[in-house]
């Protein structure tokens, strides 16, 4: 016998399948990416009676076309990978809508395995499943659990190895109308023998239903013709396409195999979802709630999230001094500045986001766990629809109030890629907490009392506007806007688990260090070779690279009103945005960098106004730090749109800020 | 009628759904299909519908909700 098995998890979205992947194989999991696309490929790894599993976690479909990333990555795996054995979790209290997959399995020439989960709530709504009778009438062997009580568990995975064993349990073929099946036949009857009957059968009907990956696939002169002709027929005769016409007919089939095997009240009941619904999806109460919520988790994540976010920053301060004392004091050696400047000060940088992508993560879990989430995007669908995005990315947006980093991992809540990615592309103009440091060191040095909280929030505004203008933009530009398609499941409140919410949270801080890590950490080391060398005794940083690569662009940024001091600390500032405060007191040679006074003293020695405005304006709008990049990257899978990102919010920032600075002198010539 | 004029509680059938191929498709795969019965939960001046269809709620965008024709059950 086999003692290596490869196991795929399938299921709709909130079939409890992910709950059943994380008890099964606990924190043994391997996450990654499927190739070319930014969707995550969970695996887990396990061994129960001497037989390795490998437990692939599919991501949640309704159906198994190809009409989304996801149910192409799905099926993929399936047909190219070849599990032993595919297990579909299906929600037992909602089995009719669930089937639609199911058959779509049994078709396949592969061991399918159908658990029933949650058959708890099934039970409390009065639903009575004859299992004898569903197997029979679907073909496979069915199993029963209660994923988030641990119940049925261990008999799942007895039934995956005898499954694999026997290579048993592959399943129903759907029954279509006769006109449909004759069409199948002739084209089946095309095929060499070679191909085994249920392949054959899968082709023909996904050539039917023009299926544009299987097209690819199929070569043959004389099929090709058949499927044309058939379709051309069929489509006269029921005056639609054919893979509508199989669907309907695939719910026709369903609905009789749930009638023989399913006993439920046909009435319809307010379920209790329904009532707490009443409220939470009102259009008052519902928003009200709604902000209540946000409050909370932005409270959890950054305000509770400060205080192990100040630890780290003590921890790695403390750390930097230790390593320091194995040089005499003064020391210039170039290993020790590597070490405390570069590396600590670079890995720094990476962990101090860390508790907040944890707290973040968490409490997006309890969001999504609960089934909050899709309440959310319903409430605030009619206003993002406005501004041409969709519920979903307000959750980002106002997380990039404080952090673009945790902001854009939390896209991964959005299904619809274009708008997933348009929200990526813009969120950075949301004002961070990094760049308020930097205006609120500015502000007081240039602006009266009074007006500082205007400046202040005028800077928010423009931030603001700008992202909804750039969506705007990429809308009708890059992402053509197809026509508006929101569906989306209303799924039951459930109570989360907290070992789905502790692996979620682990699983989301790994990636962020071990992808986003490395290349923070390396752009650090970049930018501290760039400061300190060539190597000069005075301490001068005109006399560094970073200074003169600040004075070289000088004339680049004359017309902003920027010279080399506030230039070369917009490069050191790529590592992080409050670095540009710490590199103009390093550029002055300020000796306490905790006396904010005494920069903000020099600055407005020298400079105006309007450039101390130009410069913030600068900061708002130009390119983020490399941790929000390279985030980008990770996220899109792709250099392409980091780079894009970088790009034109660099551009944007410099003739946004040019015009504002040109505007401002010409004013000022026209009052004196 | 169209279903985006259907009122909250209000039972109705689907007789017609005039989309684009990929939409109808996606509508079936999560049980919305010609001849499904379905029941309405929420539906505000603005914003998506909300509607039972077998046990299980669905949010549908108004632009989805004004290509179906449904005829009303009482």
């Amino acid at each position: 016998m086999k003692n290596f098995l490869k196991v795929a998890l399938i299921g709709n979205p909130n079939c409890g399948k992910t709950t059943v992947f994380n008890n099964i194989t606990g924190f043994r999991q391997r996450i990654g990416n499927y190739p070319g696309v930014t969707i995550e490929k969970k695996e887990g790894f396990l061994s129960s009676n001497n037989v390795d599993i490998t437990m692939v976690d599919l991501p949640g479909i309704y159906s198994l076309t190809a009409h989304s990333e996801e149910e192409l990555v799905a099926r993929n795996y399936i047909l190219v990978e070849n599990p032993d054995i595919v297990v579909n979790i299906v929600d037992s209290s909602n089995l009719e809508k669930s089937l639609f997959l199911t058959t779509q399995l049994t078709e396949l020439d592969i061991p399918v395995l159908l658990v029933l989960n949650m058959v708890d709530i099934a039970k409390a709504r009065d639903i009575k499943i004859d299992h004898n009778w569903l197997s029979k009438l679907l073909e496979i062997k069915i199993c029963e659990i209660i994923a988030n009580k641990k119940i049925g568990i261990k008999e799942l995975l007895k039934e995956i190895i005898a499954i694999s064993k026997h290579k048993s349990s592959v399943g129903v073929n759907v029954k279509f109308e006769p006109i449909i099946e004759n069409e199948i036949l002739k084209i089946e009857d095309l095929f060499s023998d070679k191909i085994p009957d249920k392949d054959k059968r899968f082709l023909a009907l996904k050539l039917l239903e023009e299926d544009k990956q299987i097209q690819k696939r199929v070569q043959k002169e004389d099929v090709l013709h058949q499927v044309e002709k058939s379709i051309g027929f069929l489509e006269k005769n029921y005056k639609d396409h054919v893979e509508v016409v199989t669907s309907k007919q695939r719910h026709l089939f369903i609905h009789d195999i749930c009638k023989k095997a399913i006993s439920r009240s046909s009435k319809f009941q307010k379920s209790r979802s329904d009532k707490i619904d009443d409220v939470l999806t009102h259009p008052f109460f519902g928003i009200l709630f709604f902000l209540g919520i946000m409050y909370l988790m932005f409270q959890l994540t950054f305000f509770v999230g400060a205080y192990p976010t100040g630890w780290l920053e003590i921890f790695f301060k403390y750390l930097g001094n230790t390593i320091s004392n194995f040089w005499p004091d003064n020391s210039d050696s170039i290993l020790k500045s590597l070490i405390v400047k570069g590396i600590i000060g670079g890995v720094g940088s990476v962990i101090v986001f860390l508790p907040n992508i944890l707290l973040l993560f968490f409490s997006i879990s309890i969001l999504e766990e609960t089934g909050y989430m899709a309440r959310a995007a319903f409430i605030l669908d009619k206003y993002m629809h406005k501004i041409g995005l969709h519920g979903k990315s307000f959750i980002p947006m106002l997380i990039g109030f404080g952090c673009s980093v945790p902001a854009i991992m939390a896209t991964r809540t959005m299904e619809c890629k274009k708008d997933r990615l348009i929200t990526i592309l813009a969120l950075p103009l949301i004002a961070c907490s990094a760049k308020l440091v930097v205006f609120t060191l500015i502000i007081p040095a240039f602006f009266s009392k009074a007006i500082q909280p205007l400046v202040l929030f005028s800077l928010y505004i423009i931030g603001i506007a700008l992202a909804i203008l750039v969506i705007k933009i990429l809308r009708l530009s890059i992402f053509k806007k197809e026509s508006f398609s929101f569906v989306m499941e209303l799924p039951p409140y459930r109570l989360p688990t907290i070992a789905s919410m502790l692996i979620n949270m682990w699983d989301k801080g790994f990636q962020y260090i071990k992808k986003a890590g490395t290349l923070i950490l390396g752009f650090s080391v970049v930018i501290w070779f760039l400061s300190y060398f060539p190597i000069n005794k005075t301490g001068d940083v005109s006399q560094t690279y970073i200074g003169k690569i600040g004075a070289f662009i000088e004339p680049i940024f004359k017309p902003l009103g920027f010279d080399w001091k506030i230039n070369t600390s917009l490069i050191s500032s790529f590592v992080a945005k409050e670095v540009f405060i710490a590199q103009l007191g390093i550029i002055y040679a300020i000796k306490d960098p905790t006396d904010s006074h005494a920069l903000q003293n020099q600055l407005s020695q020298d400079y105006s106004t309007l450039q101390a405005f130009c410069i913030m304006l600068f900061i708002l709008i130009s390119t983020p730090c490399i941790a929000t990049i390279a985030v980008t990257k990770k996220e899109t899978n792709s250099y392409k749109w980091a780079l894009f990102q970088f790009s034109y919010l660099t551009l944007l920032a410099y003739f946004v800020t040019m015009l504002v600075y040109q505007s401002g002198i010409y004013i000022q010539r026209f009052l004196s | 009628m169209l279903l985006n004029l259907l009122k909250k509680k209000e039972k109705a059938k689907i007789f017609e759904i005039k989309a684009e191929k990929r939409i109808k498709t996606k509508l079936a795969s999560m049980g919305l299909v010609v001849g499904s019965e379905i029941i309405i939960i929420r539906n505000d001046a603005s914003g998506p519908v909300i509607l039972a269809i077998k046990g299980n709620r669905l949010i549908l965008g108004k632009g989805i909700a004004k290509k179906i024709f449904v005829e009303k059950i009482s």
